[in-house]
């Protein structure tokens, strides 16, 4: 019951966040002046005016960078929870993860030798 | 501390891969003979280490026991003869030898995971180390555009059924609130055949149907089978089918035993359907890896009756027809890429006459096809035999006739090979005999003597396979 309580709270700050954004904008669109020009259609009032589509064309090399930098956002994910317990876990956990970091600095040694960070 | 001497023959099998990759990495192109060297002494270390090591659990996820070292004796011979198929990969095809050799022996190792796994998300990730290597595979030779299409299918395929058994594995969590397949069973008592469980257990083996490639679900193979280099396809049709069905015994006897009667029923039409569209859509083929893809489909028609009748018999018969079906698949593919290197074709015009050109690879030929149809005294007979009398005893009648029906029809297509090399005359300017390297050699009198010796005196690996699924069986 206690906890059924509780989020009760949520629910009645949730509303209560709601049902202001909702009135501020109601009462805003009350009192305002109705007077639509062309100009006011602009995406942006000031600033420079739109070119060209918003789709643009990225170059594949790209697809690399975002590759290797994916294995090292990989290798931080898994050195965040082992950082966190290495007291706990002692020379053992410290070297496993010596050898799943030499795997993936094989892996960017293999990319750079091959030629995937060279921009062409 | 748990037991790491059990992981012994995977961790050599990584730590080849990691070697291959750095010899790649530093050697010079003159040196290209030492990844193959590199190769195959890390998978025959794994080999003797696989037999070496003793039987038991790591942890809670990983399982050393016969089935699983009989499974990865049979992988890890498919991926030695392939690593010879591809002995000069890189002189044929025009692409580098380190990166193909690299990702195949990954691929293995994810197999090895596979065979051995009794936790979902191990066997997930076991089945995406398995595919996404393969996938690359395919797709090796960019320029080749079938290849890059068949990559294209693999890929966008393999991924849904990926996500569609992982689905499955999801919400059979949300029923038994475990992913340890022996404590899903207690589990699924308690909870019943819910609509939960029964919908999850549909997932899983419309997942397991993509990796088997069972008939709903074998759109992907043909063309990644005809458009991936020869000695990829070669492993792909042993290898990969060895793990699919590796994964569904897992899976269903660890995890679903007491839901058989569900999923065996489900297996029956699947493997009547499959032998059915796979021998009828092989018969107007004329290019020979199409024509192969196809057979291959109806083979694990076949093996799929063996999950059928879910009792010792049937499981170990399984285990007996993949190791035939390695050696004449094998065998027929080495003749397949032998007959490539020297016409570059693989449509069925390069084989007339070839039994005059080359009379010693018409008749491994012969021999491959035959066993692949369950002609005696090859290994495929004896294979069939064990199969169909263990559906026979399941009662499943129907289904053994429609699988003698159906092997007779494939005896038609294969014989349109034969008929090709034997009877047709060959094209003027193809007269020369095919040359075979040294490596082919091996592997083909390799696969020969298998499916002779099979053929001729099962009883060792059918008593072995006998003895692998008792001890499974019994918990």
């Amino acid at each position: 019951m206690e906890q059924i309580g509780s989020y009760t709270t949520i629910f009645i700050a949730l509303g209560v966040g709601v049902f202001c954004l909702a009135a501020g904008i109601f009462v805003s669109w009350l009192v305002r002046p109705m007077n639509p020009t062309p100009l006011k259609m602009e995406p942006y009032e000031c600033g420079e005016p739109a070119i060209g589509p918003a789709r643009v064309k990225f170059r594949t090399s790209f697809y690399l960078f975002a590759l290797v930098f994916v294995i090292f956002d990989v290798e931080v994910v898994f050195l965040f929870p082992w950082a966190v317990v290495f007291q706990d876990l002692g020379l053992f956990a410290f070297i496993e993860m010596v050898i799943f970091i030499f795997i993936l600095l094989l892996g960017l040694a293999y990319a750079w030798r091959k030629g995937a960070l060279r921009w062409r | 501390m748990s037991n790491w001497f059990i992981l012994l023959p995977e961790i050599i099998l990584a730590f080849t891969i990691m070697l291959v990759l750095i010899v790649d990495l530093i050697s010079t192109s003159c040196q290209r003979l030492w990844l193959g060297v590199l190769s195959l002494v890390g998978i025959l270390l794994t080999v003797i280490c696989l037999w070496i090591v003793p039987s038991g659990a790591f942890g809670e996820a990983f399982l050393n026991d016969g089935l699983a070292r009989f499974i990865k004796s049979i992988v890890l011979l498919a991926l030695l003869l392939v690593v010879l198929f591809s002995w000069d990969f890189d002189k044929v095809w025009g692409r580098p030898l380190g990166e193909y050799l690299v990702l195949l022996l990954s691929s293995g190792l994810g197999i090895l995971f596979l065979a051995s796994g009794t936790e979902m998300i191990l066997l997930y990730i076991g089945l995406e180390l398995t595919t996404f290597p393969l996938v690359l595979l395919t797709a090796y030779c960019p320029a080749d555009k079938k290849s890059a299409e068949g990559g294209l299918k693999f890929l966008v395929l393999a991924a849904l059924g990926a996500a569609v058994l992982l689905f499955g594995f999801s919400l059979i969590y949300a029923a038994a609130g475990t992913t340890q397949l022996q404590a899903l069973v207690p589990a699924l008592i308690q909870t019943g055949n819910t609509p939960l469980v029964l919908m999850g257990l549909l997932c899983i083996l419309a997942g397991l149907g993509f990796k088997m490639a069972l008939v709903p679900f074998h759109m992907w193979v043909p063309d990644a089978y005809e458009g991936a280099p020869t000695a990829i396809t070669a492993f792909l049709s042993v290898a990969g089918k060895t793990a699919g069905f590796v994964l569904a015994i897992r899976i269903l006897a660890t995890g679903f035993p007491v839901q058989v009667s569900e999923w065996s029923r489900i297996f029956a039409v699947l493997a009547a359907v499959t032998m059915c569209l796979g021998n009828f859509a092989a018969i107007p083929q004329t290019n020979m890896k199409r024509l192969l893809a196809y057979s291959s489909i109806a083979q694990a028609g076949y093996i799929v009756m063996g999950l059928v009748a879910f009792q010792v018999l049937g499981l170990s018969s399984i285990l007996y027809y993949l190791t035939a079906y390695l050696f004449a698949n094998l065998a027929a593919f080495g003749v397949v890429i032998a007959v490539e290197r020297s016409s570059r074709s693989v449509e069925l015009s390069a084989y007339h006459g070839l039994a005059m050109r080359s009379p010693r690879l018409a008749l491994i030929m012969l021999l491959a096809l035959l066993s692949l149809a369950g002609i005696p005294p090859l290994a495929g007979f004896a294979a069939k035999f064990y199969l169909f009398a263990a559906v026979y005893s399941e009662g499943y009648i129907w289904l053994v006739v429609l699988a003698v029906l159906n092997s007779a029809l494939s005896l038609y297509y294969y014989l349109k090979v034969i008929r090709a090399i034997y009877i047709q005359k060959p094209a003027a300017d193809a007269v020369q005999p095919v040359t075979v390297p040294l490596a082919l050699t091996i592997v083909l009198v390799v696969t020969t003597f298998g499916i002779l010796a099979l053929g001729v005196y099962p009883s060792p690996i059918v008593d072995l396979a006998r003895e692998v699924v008792v001890l499974f069986l019994t918990p």
